[in-house]
């Protein structure tokens, strides 16, 4: 078996699952509790703010887990924008965002009546701060620009966009970072960033925990109501072996993340030009500012689907869009953003990478690509 | 670009004539010991003081040194040859990966044999930036970017920005203080800016078991361990109270309970103090913000001690103290909720003024001075340093 969807998940790391389980079975005391069990829980929880904190570079008090970035990203928008409605009804984003962005957006729009502008990416599948800079309105409180986009790979540049967004102090900025933590670098601070998403699992951490960031003088409406953990911000116990297992995911993806870098770029690079020589085959992921972790392909007369079964009776594990998207409809609302070929729009295929990967594996994946590919293109 | 040398400048310290030899050694002293679990090489010379390190360590130094006092600022240097073209060439490096409008150049020639002056060499340094950029002037009064570079014979150092220390003094040239810790968000702070001013502290704790818990003292280790990031380590104490607040509770008014405690906790403080020659004590007092901290209750609790008092929060609002107490990392150990013997027996209705007469007349019903002596002979010691390793650190 050849795994080849890190983008949708990863499989936990074994000193991930330690942490997990040792503090599960010896630390399950409620970490609000006041006796001494209790209290050693939430100095976990403390220590693990702190851990994660020092390795973004933020202060413990702009961080708050959360079940995923899923939770994240629909915290900070629907928080933020049912908070500051008073200000402006007017939010900005794009239609290549993740769906537990842009159904956020989508639910604002339809139920609370916001107005919401969704910017179209430029050719290279980016969307730049000129972009966003003729979008804003006089009552614009709200901009969401993903950084890497979990489909094609294209990295946007949130840094000129938060530099741009420093003249407009009305204007929060969020950011999801799902993709990024640990594969593209990215600094909080210096993108002027006002909240941004963390997901662990796509870094070899647990499903069902992640991470806000944001920053101390933004208030969000809170989701969910009930006790006063984290803030207030999000009730509910939440569990101290997510957040020591998060911690510890964090750093281990930031200090390999250089090398695993280079590594995945030569694997990478090696299946894309594999894949460049053949015929009616579209590369979608960008030629410049791409993360190496992704490669998005559209092959034309082949339905994705039974291009990912055929590889998947072969052993080898891709899939077409978002796992959070609707598998029935293929059509990519990500890749339709940045052309009009309906043929492309419809059929595509994500690999994506991992330091896991061997080299030897590598020859392996291109011949029975295409010998899919050929196979099914006869038919 | 990435650098493997700091250059250190003492500050402060330069205008200290005699004990200026004495506070740079103790500054090296401490600087060498916070970096010691790592490959540098420090190197003190009378007004500057170099580190080399290993270029994967950046963050980290610069982390750490953000937390030694006594460092007014560091700059991350690149060593040219003491030669005109690679000064020229490393500055241009330094400069290309910057964004930046205005610049100047500054140059200092410690090396008088080098053929330039320190205005040529400034002046061939910013024509060569010139001819190669774009888009960037030169501005001598409030340029962007200052480029900086000091001639030196056994090579020319060049940086362009300048890293905020922690300024005060080094720890240890002051002396040493007791620093009374009960855990909640003042006395951490106290700490904070008596270690900011040179004065290296132990600390002393009182603890009453089984009214307060094992989880409180432990709190007050947490905070000493993220105090110690700014001291080489710190000794805390801990005096076990439990008699002597149960006397006190037996054989004096609640009115007053609380000043006498307070009174017997100076006392033994001072014992201490004394024995281990510490010359103040420190605490986390702040004026009139509960009923021990009004003037007349300071007054009449301070009054059974000559040791000098220092309190360097006394002047602070609320929110100034939570402000260092978050900065300095303290503040969310703070307030986690456990009770200390200082609020386990608090009465409903403490005293504001307390008499001082008043105090001595219940402090006559006991025999107190044997209490103070039991709890100054059974102390109980802990030495705390910055990079001790705790048993959950694996699990991170």
């Amino acid at each position: 078996m050849i795994y080849l969807d890190y983008a949708a998940s990863t499989p936990p790391s074994a000193e991930v699952m330690e942490s997990f389980l040792k503090v599960s079975n010896e630390y399950y005391a409620n970490n609000g509790a006041v006796h001494k069990l209790g209290s050693d829980a939430h100095s976990l929880y403390i220590k693990a703010k702190e851990q994660i904190a020092r390795f973004l570079k933020v202060e413990i008090d702009e961080l708050f887990f959360t079940s995923g970035a899923t939770e994240a990203n629909n915290m900070a928008i629907k928080g933020f924008a049912l908070k500051y409605q008073s200000r402006g009804k007017h939010l900005i984003t794009t239609m290549m965002e993740h769906p537990s962005v842009y159904e956020a957006f989508k639910q604002l729009e339809e139920y609370f009546g916001f107005e919401v502008t969704y910017l179209t990416p430029d050719e290279n599948g980016l969307i730049t701060a000129d972009h966003v800079e003729a979008a804003i309105k006089k009552d614009t409180i709200l901009v969401s620009v993903m950084h890497v986009n979990n489909e094609i790979g294209s990295i946007n540049d949130v840094y000129s966009i938060g530099e741009m967004l420093k003249q407009h102090r009305k204007i929060a900025f969020h950011v999801d970072l799902t993709q990024s933590i640990g594969k593209i670098d990215f600094s909080v601070k210096k993108m002027n960033i006002d909240m941004a998403s963390i997901s662990s699992h796509k870094i070899y951490g647990l499903k069902g925990s992640g991470l806000l960031y944001k920053k101390s003088s933004i208030e969000l409406l809170p989701l969910f109501s009930g006790g006063k953990q984290q803030g207030g911000l999000r009730a509910g116990t939440f569990s101290t072996a997510a957040c020591v297992a998060t911690a510890k995911a964090v750093r281990i993806a930031l200090q390999t993340q250089q090398e695993n870098y280079q590594y995945v770029l030569k694997l990478h690079q090696f299946v894309k030009e594999k894949l460049q020589t053949m015929d009616k085959l579209t590369i979608n992921t960008p030629e410049d500012n791409y993360s190496p972790y992704i490669l998005n392909f559209s092959v034309k007369n082949i339905k994705p689907e039974t291009f990912l079964r055929a590889m998947s009776e072969d052993g080898i594990y891709l899939s077409t869009k978002s796992a959070c998207s609707k598998t029935r409809n293929i059509r990519s609302r990500v890749i339709a953003s940045i052309t009009d070929d309906e043929e492309v729009i419809s059929t595509p295929i994500r690999i994506s990478f991992s330091h896991h990967i061997k080299l030897h594996e590598l020859e392996q994946i291109v011949n029975k690509l295409e010998k899919n590919i050929m196979k099914l293109r006869g038919i | 670009m990435k650098y493997s040398k700091i250059l250190v400048r003492y500050g402060e310290l330069t205008t200290k004539g005699k004990n200026r030899k004495m506070f740079i050694n103790t500054l090296t002293k401490n600087v060498k010991r916070k970096l010691s679990d790592l490959e540098v090489k420090v190197t003190q010379t009378r007004d500057r003081m170099y580190i080399d390190f290993e270029e994967k360590d950046q963050d980290e130094i610069i982390n750490r040194m953000q937390k030694v006092f006594g460092l007014v600022s560091f700059s991350l240097v690149q060593v040219a040859q003491t030669e005109i073209e690679d000064i020229k060439r490393v500055a241009l490096e330094m400069v290309s990966e910057l964004k930046f409008k205005t610049f100047k150049v500054e140059s200092r020639r410690n090396f008088k044999a080098f053929p330039l002056q320190s205005m040529q060499i400034s002046r061939e340094v910013g024509a060569h930036i010139l001819r190669n950029t774009e888009d960037i002037t030169v501005d001598v009064h409030t340029p962007d970017v200052t480029v900086s570079v000091e001639v030196r014979k056994e090579g020319t150092y060049l940086f362009v920005e300048n890293i905020k220390g922690a300024g005060g003094y080094p720890v240890g040239v002051g002396g040493k203080g007791m620093l009374m810790i009960s855990g909640g968000i003042d006395s951490p702070v106290a700490g904070y800016l008596t270690l900011k001013r040179g004065v290296a502290i132990e600390a002393i704790h009182f603890a009453s078991p089984p009214h307060t818990s094992d989880a409180a003292r432990e709190k007050v280790e947490t905070l000493l361990k993220k105090l110690s990031d700014y001291a080489p380590s710190i000794t805390l104490h801990v005096i076990h109270f439990t008699t002597m607040q149960e006397h006190i509770v037996k054989y004096v008014d609640p009115a007053f309970q609380m000043t006498v405690m307070r009174r017997m906790m100076y006392r033994i403080t001072e014992g201490l103090a004394e024995k281990r020659n510490n010359l103040i004590l420190v605490n986390g007092e702040s004026i009139g913000q509960v009923a021990s901290q009004t003037l007349r209750s300071m007054h009449t609790i301070e009054s059974v001690i000559n040791t000098p008092v220092i309190r360097p929060v006394a002047t602070y609002d609320k929110n100034e103290i939570i402000d260092i107490a978050k900065k300095i990392d303290t503040y969310e150990t703070s307030i986690l909720p456990f009770e200390d013997c200082c609020t386990i027996f608090l009465p409903k209705n403490p005293q504001t003024a307390p008499k001082k007469e008043k105090c001595e007349f219940f402090e006559t019903k006991f025999d107190y001075q044997t209490l103070v002596d039991e709890c100054l002979s059974n102390v109980e010691r802990v030495r705390i340093e910055f990079d001790q390793k705790e048993e959950t650190d694996d699990l991170f």
